[in-house]
């Protein structure tokens, strides 16, 4: 072996060891954010306020107008006036409400928030990378992060939709344009106590709207298996919601008419 | 000297591929994805081809789901109506897995149907009952290698619900749900990059344990892509008939002349 060789693998080994030791040292400085983190609070976005109108979420006029429609004119029966109702899943900001509860796994490059409603699972990268010229456009968006101490700091862009801000309909602009930015930390008292501050910017607000949410761990606790398609059998039919019981599409609110069959042909009616 | 060259060895290993050895671990972490095709058993032809060790009740099932399936139903696979795929179908992986090891938990993340297997290896033993799932609950013992490290992870599923397949087409679990899922997930020995998953199905469908192979490939580009059935679900299922949802929001029939759906609760009204 020259020793040009050697003095090389002699350098990977001390750089290999550094990087252990420094991995080691960063393990260290992360919080304990294990657990089973449960919802503090309503399922309301803010949860220090009313849910609906009594949010007094900074809306532009034009989605204002267009939220106040929705509450008089609800679709279907009126108790969840969201995509989600169709399980089309809640999306940021709205998957942090945490409907049911969530799991944050800590590693070197990334956070993962495991979230049991519909499955969600969001990535924060915290390697230190940049945003992309391009976003893939998701229900969770992109997620990068920065540890500032023991709190993580998260931006959020790269949205789908349709997303609300919660089961009343309180909307996001169709856009998609929402940008959320995140701190997400132990509580300073309370190390079973975790608050995430949430502020949204998006061309529906005329402000960012900011709320903060809390969660409580729990340790030792089953984790539920949300299942959409079990808990809503809901379908869209032209512009019609309608349940499926019993094997049968059913009305969901009175007086509703039944789809549109004009693709069945006279033998599909004898 | 020998053992900083080892290092140097490992440090270099480290440094040239996000897979990575943590303390006794195999370094599974990150996105795989399915090697081979979507059927059950990737080694036999789809269909009938699969052959599965079923009881002649469960084999009526089968060969009536795969009539059922010529003429465009689809009211024997529960994932058309979005419901999750399930154990053991979950493994076929649809889509890509993420895998991430720590301690008491192997978590297997599945972008298909976005559901989440937590293996646990904290050294539970069986609690008196279980709330069935899907995707069940899983207890897992790591197997050390020669070297004393981790080289497989041995895990038992239990506690399950349905309706369950064993793929899209049509080989149905029994309806007791009392599957028994025994897996043994490795590294191919010759190749870091390729994982296999032996699974073994005890199941009152199954004349005999089932057992086939699957492999996955890591993902060097990971990719965190959305996956969500209701957004690209067009068929709805009604009663034994499946229907498909059109362009333009409305019901079609999923066949020539295929009986409309059942409107009685709709109290007579005219569409």
């Amino acid at each position: 072996m020259s020793a040009v060789i050697l003095h090389r693998l002699l350098l990977a080994a001390a750089l290999s060891f550094a990087a252990l030791a420094a991995r080691a040292a960063d393990d260290a400085a992360f919080p304990d954010w294990s657990g089973q983190w449960v919802r503090i609070g309503g399922s309301q976005f803010d949860p220090s306020r009313a849910p609906g109108l009594g949010q007094q979420a900074p809306l532009t006029a034009d989605y204002q107008s267009r939220f106040e429609a929705l509450l008089r004119n609800p679709p279907a029966d009126g108790i969840d006036n969201s995509p989600t109702a169709l399980c089309t899943p809640p999306g940021m900001p709205r998957a942090m409400i945490a409907e049911l509860p969530m799991e944050m796994l800590i590693r070197r490059d990334m956070v993962l928030v495991m979230l049991s409603y519909f499955g969600g699972l969001r990535h924060i990268f915290t390697d230190g990378r940049r945003w992309p010229a391009e976003l893939e456009p998701g229900f969770y968006g992109t997620s990068i992060g920065r540890w500032d101490g023991t709190a993580l700091l998260v931006e959020t862009r790269g949205l789908n939709g349709p997303r609300s801000f919660d089961a009343s309909g309180l909307p996001l602009h169709d856009d998609n344009e929402t940008v959320v930015t995140e701190r997400i930390s132990l509580d300073a008292t309370d190390p079973d106590v975790l608050h995430d501050e949430i502020t949204t910017e998006d061309h529906a607000l005329a402000r960012p709207w900011t709320v903060t949410r809390s969660y409580h761990r729990s340790r030792g606790a089953a984790w539920p298996e949300h299942v959409c398609a079990e808990e809503h059998q809901r379908i869209a039919v032209g512009r019609e919601i309608y349940a499926i019981a019993g094997g049968k599409l059913t009305p969901m609110r009175p007086g509703q008419p039944p789809p549109d069959l004009r693709y069945f042909g006279a033998e599909s009616r004898r | 000297m020998r053992a900083m060259l080892l290092a140097a060895g490992l440090g270099l290993a480290i440094a040239g591929a996000d897979a990575e050895e943590v303390g006794p671990y195999p370094a599974w972490e990150g996105q795989w994805s399915r090697v081979g095709s979507g059927q059950y058993d990737p080694n036999a032809a789809s269909g009938i081809g699969q052959k599965p060790p079923l009881i002649p009740e469960y084999q009526a099932i089968f060969e009536a789901a795969t009539a059922d399936r010529k003429d465009g139903g689809l009211a024997y696979n529960a994932t058309a109506g979005c419901l999750p795929a399930g154990m053991p179908r979950a493994m076929i992986v649809y889509e890509s897995m993420e895998i991430i090891v720590t301690p008491a938990v192997t978590y297997i993340k599945l972008l298909y149907m976005n559901e989440l297997r937590r293996i646990h290896t904290d050294g539970r033993g069986w609690p008196a009952t279980l709330t069935p799932s899907f995707i069940g609950t899983s207890i897992g013992e790591w197997e050390k290698g020669p070297d004393g490290r981790y080289q497989a992870l041995l895990i038992e599923t239990r506690g399950f619900k349905g309706p369950r397949t064993f793929d899209a087409e049509g080989i149905a679990l029994h309806a007791d749900n009392q599957t028994v899922v025994k897996e043994r997930i490795f590294l191919d020995a010759a190749n870091p990059d390729r994982l296999h998953d032996e699974v073994t199905v005890f199941d009152h469908a199954l004349t005999r344990p089932w057992t086939v192979m699957r492999t996955y490939k890591r993902e060097t580009q990971p990719s965190y892509a959305d996956f969500y059935c209701s957004q690209n679900n067009h068929e709805v299922t009604l009663g034994r008939e499946t229907y498909f949802i059109g362009e333009d929001g409305l019901l079609m029939p999923t066949r020539k002349n295929q009986p409309l759906p059942d409107l009685s609760a709709f109290g007579g009204r005219a569409p």
